[in-house]
């Protein structure tokens, strides 16, 4: 105790330390979905996980010709999907596990923009996290039908007009919902 | 009476030291050709580690079809000597790009009981991320298993190394690769026009 006292400094950055990465966690736009097991035999399991040091060598590719098409992909830290087919055996367990992923996505402040229950029984949501308002910490996917439990989650700073023009520019319908529910919002 | 005979010439040893490099060299190329000629025959340690660590958590019998790897020197040997060589633009730019691949072919010795996948990926897992590699993509369907492992230390397009697994049930494929994917990505986006194609409307 008296070291510490004596290294007040210490103690500080220490602290600061602490609490700097508290407020990553609380802000981090990353979700974490747990781990998943692929189902029994037959089953259907896709993982994919780009990180940091992917998306920043698509950037270096987009540079010189596509400064603000590279100026996006550098805003996007992680890219995570997970699909996970449904079997009789593991149906149950993944509706509970999608349930637990939402109201965790809840507690932490996340926002719902959209909520699709289908006909036959699909459900799509959609959240989203800010950051200071003006970026995207990050946006969440949970979709489950009868056949696959399909987890996105895209961590980064996004600016939200950015989302729109991505979605318009691979013709991703949830990723242009989400943009013009933002602008909305906006 | 004798004559006078001359005194016999006593050569410094540093005048006979090329002779024993030369003898050196005539003794180590054997060996280093023998070196050289296994190497081809020899995975890098993270691709032994990858199909080592696949084939403890099978708990199945493998056999090695082949293996063989051929590393940096033998492609900066091809490219060297491609450039002597009328080539298309797209063939010379596929040469530049690969700097080693390494492939490693089992089957499965007996189908008695097939191997857990999901226990072969985590083991795979492990064992590449112990060594620095992210798996990128997983894909397991029916019977087969598809991995993909990115080393960590990729992150200009110049320097690329990855590591494959397609497993079909009965035969599993091991394969590593590193490129530089500039030559070809200057190939395909200037020769076909591709730059102006790829245009992201933002």
């Amino acid at each position: 105790m008296k070291h510490v006292a004596c290294h007040p400094l210490l103690f500080a950055v220490v602290a600061a330390g602490l609490s700097l990465n508290a407020y990553a966690g609380a802000n981090s736009g990353e979700v974490d979905f747990g781990k998943f097991t692929a189902p029994g035999k037959g089953g259907e399991f896709v993982e994919v996980q780009i990180k940091s040091n992917l998306l920043s060598l698509a950037a270096q590719l987009l540079d010189k010709e596509q400064p603000e098409a590279a100026k996006l992909v550098r805003s996007v830290r992680l890219i995570r999907v997970n699909v996970v087919g449904l079997t009789d055996e593991n149906r149950a367990e993944m509706k509970k596990r999608l349930q637990h992923i939402r109201n965790e996505l809840d507690e932490k402040d996340w926002e719902r923009n959209v909520n699709v229950q289908g006909k036959d029984g699909e459900d799509v949501a959609v959240y989203t996290k800010t950051r200071g308002g003006e970026a995207l910490a990050g946006v969440a996917v949970t979709v489950m039908d009868s056949e696959n439990l399909v987890l996105v989650n895209v961590v980064g700073d996004i600016k939200p007009d950015q989302v729109a023009s991505l979605g318009e520019s691979l013709n991703i319908k949830p990723l242009k919902k989400i943009g013009e529910t933002i602008k909305k919002n906006d | 009476m004798n004559s006078p005979s001359t005194p016999p010439v006593i050569r410094s040893s540093s005048e006979y030291r090329w002779l024993w490099v030369l003898l050196a060299v005539f003794l180590l190329m054997p060996v280093a050709l023998a070196i050289g000629i296994a190497s081809y025959f020899r995975l890098s340690s993270d691709t032994r580690a990858l199909r080592s660590g696949l084939i403890k958590a099978s708990g199945a019998e493998w056999r090695q079809q082949f293996a063989f790897n051929v590393g940096g020197l033998t492609c900066g040997a091809v490219r060297s000597g491609l450039s002597f060589v009328n080539l298309n633009q797209e063939a010379r730019a596929a040469a530049q790009t690969v700097r080693g691949v390494e492939v490693s072919l089992l089957r499965l010795s007996s189908r008695e009981r097939p191997p857990d996948r999901a226990t072969m990926l985590g083991a795979a897992d492990s064992a590449m991320n112990r060594r620095g590699w992210d798996r990128v993509v997983a894909v397991l369907d029916g019977d087969d298993m598809v991995a993909v492992y990115v080393s960590s230390k990729t992150t200009s397009c110049s320097r690329i190394e990855c590591c494959v697994v397609v497993f079909d049930g009965e035969q599993m494929i091991v394969a590593s690769a590193r490129a530089n994917l500039q030559p070809l990505l200057d190939c395909v986006l200037h020769e076909h026009g591709l730059r102006e194609k790829i245009r992201l409307p933002i």
